[in-house]
């Protein structure tokens, strides 16, 4: 999939037809949209994920007010005003064009009278030059681009450091597996487990009373598991609606005046605060684990001492190191002579002399354990020592983090006091509706850790009675056959969902090297970025050769989150060029994929803003980025320009002529922000 | 077929994905086939009715 055009026509801040071409060079495959703050970056942003699968982003406000308000001003009562959005875009060897229309029609009174409510078409020429439709447009665009991935290909680049969060595993996990088209197989072990119920209840039919006890236990408990695995689903979904929600709030808070700072050091508190969660879930984990391995060293002191003094004794008597061994005295008495020269033969005065040493010579491999246990027992308490100093230290740690997050979380509470006192009945609203969102994913994350646990013990118990099951013994030759069928559906259940298993991690494992690849092209600290078992993005550096997680700014997030979406896309491209068909594992074909970015230099010092810039043009083969004057401008202007293929102003008007500016590019000056006596606009110009 | 290419998938560290492919029962093999068959190619049939027709194969391949 490479863009070649994106046609916009009274959607939102974009009055009349505008049209933006976009770079597909191989070598020059930046194309960089310049525009101010409410110029329309984000609504350009959403012009692409909602003609291509009818979403927005989370920080796009009023998303059903697509019609362009000075277009819809100027209508006749009784005329139609539409917004259209047309992309055209390569995949393979066919060029599509995507288009999507809202209108509504001005009625007598002004009001507004919905006709078309996003109505999507897809068109493709063959090689022939034909022009044809496709029949379910949202299908075949979805099959060029799954749904579930499109928000790692359409970002808000500030935003997208959030992957790099504890809680985003699921979400990543999510993007994995539809990699792969995980879901056919998620569904497959849910129908045998179905068909393995249903089997299971007529072999309890044919079968003994246990049987049918075993059954109806295991029946309900299939049916418990369903219940909290809806619920689960349910809650999670409610949360992801919560946590876009609440980044819509922070987002138009942010472009309030009045909230502005306010909002800005909250959401880097709340980054800060993550951060210091984090770290104590860390250190309460290290204690764990110091504890299970060696806690038993805080109980050993009375043995050590025991055996200290036992060895102490032993010393003292002089039997070790002993004077002779054991060893010496056997071969001699079997060699027949004495180190002396003399004939040693039994019963002889010579041969009982040197026997007598038997009793007293030391065994040698019981000496040396002795040496050594003695040993041991010292060192012992060494390691009791270094352990009581770890674990004072790492205490010590864990509890400067809390104090760091009781201050922090005293600021937010401060910020939320302040934005509710600023004096404005909206600001008060959003502030409110985000407390309220707070609180309800509080519980409903505790809720789902409530479900884990649950799920967990039925799954056990669910084992358990299937093993009885198929302990007891069957009676007649129906009942073996029909414990034979339960058997293989089982069979198969636990095949499928080991696969499952496997070929998860497999990709994980691939993702988990690619991430590394890209960080280390753009790290200059040492660091390696990781894609856990656990589905998280960490940041590590070696310490004697163990991998420690090292803390992270937002500038690190960033770089770590674009790093996944990096090899997101490499793994896609890869695929797609190696993909056979055939195998039902392979779904989703891959492809080669575009990522459109919005403001991702934003809240970053220049350093970082190099670094991203660097690493931009290498996340995928063709990258559309958006950045204001400040963001674009200056040191990501110097890194990326050698990768820049074409370059986009968005000029908007405003009512202010204090307000108007213009833009210095290496093509010249250019008019950026206009006065235009009151009318506002927003309209692409090519440079 | 598609079992065939499942228990050949091997992980980077050359262990097989389907590690327990080999010490499965022909008729475990078969209908895990048979499912993923149905499932991808059945996509709008409501789960009762794929229960139902994968209930039919089991009893099939076990007689």
């Amino acid at each position: 999939m490479i863009f070649k055009s994106l046609h916009l026509k009274n959607f939102r801040q974009y009055s009349g037809e505008q049209t933006l071409t976009f770079s597909s060079s191989k070598d020059r495959n930046v194309t960089v949209v310049y525009g101010a703050n409410g110029a329309g970056k984000t609504a350009l942003l959403n012009a692409f994920t909602w003609v291509l699968y009818g979403t927005h982003t989370p920080a796009f406000e009023h998303p059903d007010d697509l019609i362009n308000h000075g277009a819809w001003a100027g209508a006749k009562p009784g005329e139609e005003v539409e917004a259209r959005v047309t992309l055209t875009f390569e995949d393979g060897d066919q060029t599509y064009t995507v288009e999507r229309v809202s209108s509504a029609r001005k009625d007598g009174d002004g009001k507004r009278i919905p006709l078309r409510d996003g109505d999507m078409s897809l068109h493709f020429i063959d090689e022939s030059g034909r022009d044809h439709v496709r029949e379910n447009p949202e299908r075949a665009v979805r099959q060029i681009l799954p749904e579930r991935l499109h928000s790692f290909f359409f970002f808000d680049g500030e935003r997208i450091e959030k992957l790099a969060s504890e809680d985003a595993f699921s979400e990543i996990e999510d993007a994995i597996k539809t990699i792969l088209g995980l879901e056919i197989i998620e569904r497959s072990i849910r129908h045998l487990d179905d068909a393995g119920q249903e089997l299971g209840g007529e072999a309890a039919e044919v079968g003994s009373d246990e049987d049918r006890r075993l059954n109806e236990d295991l029946r309900q408990t299939r049916v418990k598991l369903e219940e909290l695995r809806g619920e689960r689903d349910q809650i999670s979904n409610e949360n992801r609606a919560r946590r876009s929600e609440i980044d819509r709030i922070y987002a138009e808070l942010a472009g309030r005046k009045e909230a502005q700072e306010l909002q800005m050091r909250r959401e880097a508190l709340e980054a800060e605060l993550r951060q210091a969660e984090e770290e104590i879930t860390k250190s309460k984990r290290s204690i764990a684990g110091e504890i299970s391995r060696r806690g038993h060293l805080a109980f050993i002191e009375g043995l050590a001492n025991a055996v200290g003094t036992k060895v102490d004794e032993r010393r003292t008597r002089g039997e070790i190191p002993s004077e002779i061994k054991l060893q010496l005295i056997q071969d001699l008495l079997s060699e027949g002579q004495c180190i002396c020269g003399r004939e040693l033969s039994e019963g002889s005065d010579p041969y009982s002399c040197v026997e007598d040493w038997k009793s007293r010579a030391g065994d040698g491999q019981a000496e040396d354990a002795w040496i050594e246990v003695g040993a041991q027992a010292r060192f012992v308490y060494g390691d009791r020592d270094r352990l009581y100093e770890y674990l004072h230290e790492t205490a010590g740690e864990l509890e400067r983090y809390r104090a760091r997050k009781r201050s922090i979380s005293e600021q937010l509470d401060e910020i939320k006091v302040n934005l509710g006192s600023i004096d404005s009945e909206e600001i008060r609203k959003l502030e409110q509706h985000r407390e309220r969102l707070g609180e309800e994913l509080h519980r409903a994350t505790m809720r789902l850790g409530g479900i884990e646990n649950e799920h967990k013990a039925l799954e056990s118990q669910r084992t358990d009675i299937e093993r009885e099951l198929e302990k007891a013994e069957a009676k007649s030759e129906k009942a073996k056959l029909a414990k034979r069928r339960v058997a293989v559906a089982r069979e198969a259940r636990t095949l499928l969902q080991e696969t499952y298993d496997g070929v998860t991690a497999e990709v994980r494992a691939n993702l988990d090297g690619r991430i590394a690849g890209i960080f280390a092209g753009t790290s200059y600290k040492g660091y390696e970025a990781r894609l856990t078992e656990g589905f998280q993005l960490r940041l590590t550096k070696s310490v004697d050769g163990t991998a420690t997680d090292v803390p992270r700014s937002s500038g690190e997030s960033q770089i770590l989150s674009l790093s996944f979406v990096g090899a997101i896309a490499d793994y896609a491209r890869e695929r797609s060029e190696n993909h056979a068909g055939g195998d039902v594992l392979e779904n989703f074909s891959g492809g080669i994929y575009p990522i459109v970015m919005d403001s991702p230099f934003g809240k970053l010092d220049t350093s970082y803003q190099r670094r991203i810039a660097d690493v931009i043009p290498k996340l995928a083969p063709q990258v559309i980025v958006m950045v204001s004057k400040s963001q674009g401008l200056g040191a990501v202007q110097e890194v990326l320009s050698p990768r820049v293929g074409k370059q986009i102003l968005i000029q908007h008007s405003t009512p202010d002529p204090a307000k108007a500016e213009t833009i210095e590019l290496p093509t010249g000056t250019h008019p950026f922000v206009l006065y235009d006596g009151g009318t506002e606009w927003a309209r692409i110009e090519d440079i | 077929m598609v079992y065939f290419t499942l228990a050949e998938r091997k992980t980077d560290s050359g262990d097989r994905v389907g590690g327990r492919w080999g010490q499965t029962s022909p008729e475990a093999q078969a209908v895990v086939a048979e499912t993923l068959r149905l499932e991808r190619d059945n996509l709008h049939l409501e789960r009762p009715r794929i229960r139902k027709e994968l209930v039919r194969l089991i009893k099939n391949h076990v007689r």
